[in-house]
């Protein structure tokens, strides 16, 4: 079995970090681009632009939902990861308890 | 109408302003790492949290070239609705004078030298859209909407649909005939790239640089094909041709190496987005390329072209799209089976490039459809338009002329 070992606070500040940039992707909206014809004078170009602010805003979504994902994901397993120190904790004492019943300690 | 360039200056630095937000997103997840976290599930981590890193520098790059493609866009908006206001206005000075003296030659010059520039720079200005969207498409082209609600784990950017590719083998070069009219476009829109090789393929001189531009890689299996960025080599290594693209006598060829590192170069995910010969001649030959055009009132510098071709210089014309249908139909001259010259009834393609043969003294033109042998249009084999179709057919000429 591999060898296991993980700060929890490295954890939930990395998590705490996507979150952040989640925030800093949102600022990143392409919102009131110009768009139309007489902008351009191009009805191809200017259908174009509007498709292609489209796509990249579609990716930004994406990327905000991956950083948040990362972020949750990462709590996800440090709670997992907690919950499984705990419960050892407990069942490690519980037969630390039965052993100093059984040799009398 | 003739745009506001004001407002499509604003819309590329959205663009820039998106881009450079991004850009710092990707400098803070760059530096998220949990340093002390071992084990599988780290593993995973950091191989998302890289693929996260890389596709938020896709996404700022392609910000930032979407911006300065239109930046490049709003200056020539600019110049060139400077240019239509400056021709309207002669216009109706010189429609004020011809109210006052309908006689004034003067004021009748004046109007169609202003009509005319106005109806060239219009044409061109259309050209300059085109290629912005063109470049600006080609920047979300492998986009689908499998990219919506994309998820941890990040799947990433779909890969660019796979082509369907052949083989090429590695005696391609020691076989190759080198002859212009052994090259069929095939059913790739890349007429201005394959009409561009063809144009290398008629003196020796090209059929040496084309032939110094490949080299087989035996460990690897592919050649290494040398094409220019803004004339700096740059080189692709090739490994299969694009399945239905260009051909010589049927079979994969030189022009079929070309288009497939042409492909790469351009990033592309296939070549059928269109282009320009000037583009695809200063790319294959490293050289600045120029463009000759139906001047007003001077018509085509046809001593210019001609000296061009007799130095060894590519030359490749583009066709105008016809008002009507998708060809014109034009009595040309065409050699026969025979070796003679015979009057032929033809079709000449819009929207099309052709590489230029030669060009006569009287002005009329022999060209070589990249279509190939047998093709549904001309029928193959170098045809010559005359001048008077020429200028009613072509609207603008790419050379590498003036480089030697």
């Amino acid at each position: 079995m591999d060898t296991f070992e993980v700060d929890y606070a490295d954890m939930q500040d990395t998590a705490t970090g996507f979150r952040d940039v989640a925030t800093e992707l949102r600022q990143a909206a392409l919102v009131s681009v110009p768009v139309g014809q007489g902008v351009y004078a191009h009805a191809r170009l200017a259908s174009c632009v509007g498709e292609v602010v489209q796509a990249l805003e579609d990716r930004r979504a994406a990327l905000i939902a991956s950083a948040e994902g990362l972020a949750e994901n990462l709590d996800t397993c440090r709670t997992v990861y907690v919950t499984s120190d705990t419960v050892g904790e407990a069942v490690i004492g519980e037969l630390t308890k039965i052993w100093d019943m059984v040799t009398g300690r | 109408m003739t745009g506001d360039p004001s407002s499509v200056l604003l819309a590329a630095q959205l663009h820039r302003s998106a881009g450079n937000l991004t850009s710092e997103a990707g400098v803070t997840a760059s530096s998220l790492q949990v340093e002390t976290w071992t084990g599988l599930a780290s593993l995973a981590f950091r191989h998302t949290r890289t693929r996260f890193v890389s596709m938020l520098t896709d996404q700022t790059n392609d910000l930032r070239s979407a911006a300065d493609l239109i930046t490049d866009y709003a200056v020539v908006l600019r110049e060139r609705g400077a240019v239509l206001e400056t021709a309207r206005a002669e216009v109706q000075a010189g429609w004020a004078k011809l109210r006052t003296n309908p006689l004034d030659p003067r004021a009748l010059f004046d109007v169609l030298a202003a009509q005319s520039t106005f109806r060239i720079t219009q044409a061109k200005l259309r050209s300059d859209g085109d290629y912005t969207a063109d470049a600006l498409y080609a920047l979300i082209a492998s986009d689908t909407p499998r990219t919506w609600g994309l998820t941890w784990p990040p799947e990433g950017w779909p890969e660019p649909g796979s082509l369907q590719t052949v083989e090429l083998d590695e005696d391609i070069l020691e076989n190759a005939s080198f002859d212009q009219e052994n090259v069929s476009q095939g059913g790739i829109g890349d007429c201005y790239a394959i009409a561009s090789i063809m144009a290398l393929m008629q003196t020796n001189e090209g059929d040496q640089q084309l032939r110094d531009n490949l080299r087989w890689d035996a460990a690897r299996s592919g050649y290494w094909v040398t094409l220019y960025d803004d004339g700096e080599p740059v080189r692709y290594f090739v490994d299969k041709g694009q399945l239905g693209g260009a051909t010589e006598n049927g079979q994969p060829g030189i022009a079929t190496i070309y288009e497939a590192a042409l492909s790469q170069h351009l990033g592309f995910t296939d070549l059928d987005d269109g282009g320009y010969p000037e583009d695809a001649l200063a790319v294959l030959t490293g050289s600045s390329t120029k463009t000759y055009d139906d001047r007003p009132w001077l018509g085509w510098d046809v001593g210019g072209m001609r000296s061009d071709v007799a130095d060894g210089a590519q030359l490749v014309a583009s066709t105008r799209k016809p008002d009507n249908g998708d060809t014109w139909s034009i009595e040309a001259t065409q050699r026969s089976t025979g070796g003679a010259n015979e009057t032929v009834t033809l079709d000449v393609v819009g929207a099309h490039a052709y590489t230029i043969v030669k060009v006569e003294q009287d002005g009329s033109v022999w060209l070589l459809n990249p279509w190939g042998s047998e093709n549904s249009a001309d029928g193959g084999g170098p045809f010559r338009v005359s001048a008077k179709d020429f200028n009613t057919i072509f609207h603008t000429v790419a050379s590498t002329g003036g480089n030697s």
